[in-house]
């Protein structure tokens, strides 16, 4: 760095009010940012430097040549290290049963776990690979991870890269949710989720959900932690309390009291009056698709109003070019327009009449017969609607009373307690747009690694060729949650790789060395042999379980081993 | 280990969300454009190219969050990092010669040498000091002091190791003390 002149004033005045608005304005570095050309705004350390690079290649080239002489020279191989491709899976271990549930498509339902997770549903149909809705019974699948060991054994990955930036798992707990219809993956429609509420390690605000996309072979951000309420009703023996979960009958259908307007009602027509001798009337065409009403009885004429019964007189004289009926009361009261048009089509003269059906004599007593059984068969469809109607209401209480009664059932459900789990009202809250794999975590970044771990594996280790690539996992079981893990190579006698440097009493390390066996370095080995920045490992010094018969016992070595 | 690293966990997930979205990046302009800006301004004396410079920070940080590494700091050793640059670059382009030291600060921040010989110390006698400095230790000086950042952030934004910067602020205390002390 170049020297400079310094110049020392007694104070310089603070800045102007127009310059700290302006630099407090974000707008304006946003409009800069999205107008500027991104290749004019490298950041220094970005540019390319063509000397720079000239160095570093030159020095790449010594140095790969250093390391196949070493290599290709030596009789006895040393340690190699080989770091696994990051974004490759882990594969299972032991596999975690699932819990299973039946589950009717369509139907809003909750399911409890043995862990006390809630899993509730609304009523939404699932669809199948094709994305068509499918109904009937449904096989809900649901698992839970909350300790260390549980979450290591599951095989699901434990890092998260966020845009290159490597973080490592502190989690609050997982579960993984799926859904089969005759073996076929099922998934949740789009805008219709479910929600699950996990029972988790701690309910401190620093956790966030994610969802692990086996697409991208990473964790995906939903969002922070949202804790969900369910009041204590009261506590039953140790570690069991009664929760009042009636508000998760949200789901649950309200009562549905049916509408009665919603329901056709039988139409009867009114039946036309009988002619009256002192009113003039007079036959119209009226179609029968436009006046259904009428066409039911035969004979139909139609008389003038009383008040318009003397002017109407001297209109029936003339010759009208046009007359048309228009409904103001069906079947009872229509008007009658009459046009009449000179011979250039022009419109000289209008009226219009109001008139109202009636039947003429010699039809009107058949009619009338008409009528009375048209209205004894609309009695009996009134008659039958009220029932119907009755039906409906009665089995609309019943599924109210259901749905209460469910949700009574529900609130003397017992909490099973288990150590580590957080079996307070609280749940955490996820809603589960997808089926998979969900975590509650607070990703720890994966800071340049400080310790370096040599394990001596020993000529004679039966699990060599097994080791030929291992996960090693570092337990820190002090909130029963922090886990970090190593997929790293292994050959000859020894395998050294770089940890991270935090290491306390209580903590492990283990490696999986096949489904099952596990070889497990206790905390108090471990704090004997730590150097300031190294820590050795010795198999043979390692508690080696063998003849893992299932998960439990896999988890019971990890956990208990003192 | 984890509870008092909230607040740069909070950060960084506004640095998550602002990879995506520009917007999302104001909660983190708002925290740091005034601290950036006295940066810029105290080191080159115009309140108008301190403003110029300050926004081509902010304009890079955007442009450039994606090579951003979480070294555990936050992004403030970054922004002060580019901030650094420009004002070289600056320095550059208008062949500047002449720099500022503001005999204020020097005075409101630099208790720490006044403090160890008190019958000796003139603020205007300190600030002569500094003047002959070296650019690196004055800019260790400003970072340290001026700027109240820790040892490891200054470090991350010199490029060296944190103890290194502390053996550096050290020995040019004990610089200024040699040239007070001449001086009287």
């Amino acid at each position: 760095m170049k020297n400079r002149k310094y110049k020392l004033v007694k104070s310089l005045p603070s800045p102007n009010e127009q310059i700290l608005n302006e630099i407090n304005d974000f707008e304006q570095i946003k409009e800069m940012a999205s107008k500027a050309n991104p290749k004019d705004y490298i950041l220094k350390s970005n540019k390319f430097n063509l000397k720079l690079a000239s160095i570093i290649v030159g020095s790449a080239l010594i140095i790969m040549v250093i390391i196949f002489w070493i290599i290709f020279n030596k009789e006895k191989k040393t340690a190699f290290i080989e770091e696994i491709n990051y974004k490759e899976e882990p594969s299972s271990l032991l596999t975690k049963k699932f819990e299973e549930f039946n589950y009717v498509s369509g139907e809003a339902d909750t399911f409890f776990t043995e862990k006390g997770s809630i899993i509730i549903f609304p009523a939404c149909k699932l669809q199948n690979d094709s994305k068509n809705e499918v109904e009937g019974d449904v096989t809900l699948r649901f698992r839970q991870f909350n300790n260390s060991a549980e979450i290591a054994l599951s095989g699901i990955r434990l890092n998260y890269d966020s845009a290159g930036n490597k973080f490592l798992f502190e989690s609050n707990g997982m579960f993984e949710i799926e859904a089969k219809q005759n073996g076929n993956n099922l998934h949740i429609p789009a805008d219709c989720p479910c929600k699950v509420l996990l029972t988790t390690n701690s309910f401190e605000p620093k956790f966030n959900n994610y969802f692990l996309d086996t697409a991208t072979a990473n964790w995906v951000y939903i969002g922070p932690m949202v804790k969900e309420k369910l009041e204590i009703l009261g506590a039953i023996g140790n570690n069991e309390v009664l929760l009042d979960q009636t508000e998760l009958t949200e789901f649950v259908e309200d009562d549905k009291t049916p509408d009665v307007n919603q329901l056709e009602l039988p139409k009867l027509p009114p039946l036309p009056k009988k002619d009256d001798e002192e009113l003039p009337n007079f036959k119209i065409n009226a179609k029968e698709n436009e006046f259904p009403e009428l066409a039911v009885y035969k004979g139909i004429l139609f008389e003038v109003e009383p008040r318009d019964a003397k002017r109407s007189v001297p209109l029936f004289g003339m010759v009208w070019s046009n007359i048309d009926l228009v409904t103001v009361n069906p079947g009872k009261l229509y008007k009658v327009k009459m046009q009449k048009f000179n011979k250039s089509n022009r419109l000289v003269s209008s009226d219009s009449l109001l008139v109202h059906p009636i039947i003429d004599q010699e039809n009107y007593e058949d009619e009338l017969k008409k009528y009375k059984e048209l209205e004894r068969k609309h009695k009996l469809a009134i008659k039958k609607q009220a029932e119907e109607f009755e039906s409906m209401k009665a089995l609309a209480r019943k599924q109210s009373d259901m749905a209460a009664m469910e949700a009574r059932i529900r609130n003397i459900k017992q909490v099973k307690a288990i150590n580590g789990l957080n079996y307070s009202s609280f749940r955490s809250a996820f809603n589960v747009a997808y089926f998979g794999i969900y975590n509650s975590d607070n990703p720890m970044h994966n800071q340049n690694p400080k310790l370096d771990v040599t394990i001596n594996v020993g000529n004679k280790f039966d699990y060599k060729q097994a080791l030929s690539k291992v996960h090693l996992y570092h337990v820190i079981p002090a909130n029963n949650s922090f886990i970090t893990n190593y997929l790293i190579g292994i050959r000859n006698e020894t395998l050294k790789f770089t940890a991270q440097p935090y290491f306390n009493e209580g903590e492990k390390f283990f490696i999986v060395i096949n489904e099952h066996t596990i070889a497990v370095w206790n905390s108090q080995y471990l704090m004997e042999n730590r150097r300031s920045s190294s820590l050795e490992l010795d198999l043979k010094k390692a508690k080696v379980y063998k003849n893992l018969e299932n998960e439990n016992e896999a988890v019971r070595a990890l956990l208990d081993d003192k | 280990m984890v509870d008092e690293h909230d607040e740069l966990r909070e950060e960084w997930r506004q640095i998550e969300l602002a990879l995506t979205n520009n917007e999302a990046f104001a909660p983190l302009y708002k925290k740091y454009i005034q601290k950036i800006f006295r940066y810029c301004y105290h080191k080159i004396g115009s309140q108008e190219d301190a403003r110029d410079i300050a926004q081509q920070v902010f304009v890079k940080a955007i442009l450039n969050l994606k090579s951003f590494k979480n070294k555990g700091f936050g992004l403030s050793p970054w922004l002060y990092k580019i901030a650094f640059n420009e004002i070289n670059d600056w320095i550059k382009q208008k062949n500047r010669e002449e720099f500022w030291i503001n005999n204020e600060l020097v005075w409101a921040e630099m208790g720490v040498i006044q403090n160890v010989d008190e019958e000796i110390f003139d603020d205007q006698m300190l600030g002569t000091a500094l003047t002959k400095l070296s650019e690196d230790s004055l800019e260790l000086i400003r970072l340290r002091y001026f700027e109240k950042l820790p040892f490891a952030e200054v470090a991350e934004i010199l490029s060296i190791t944190e103890s290194n910067a502390k053996v550096k602020v050290h020995r040019t205390i004990n610089e200024l003390r040699t040239y007070i002390t001449k001086k009287n």
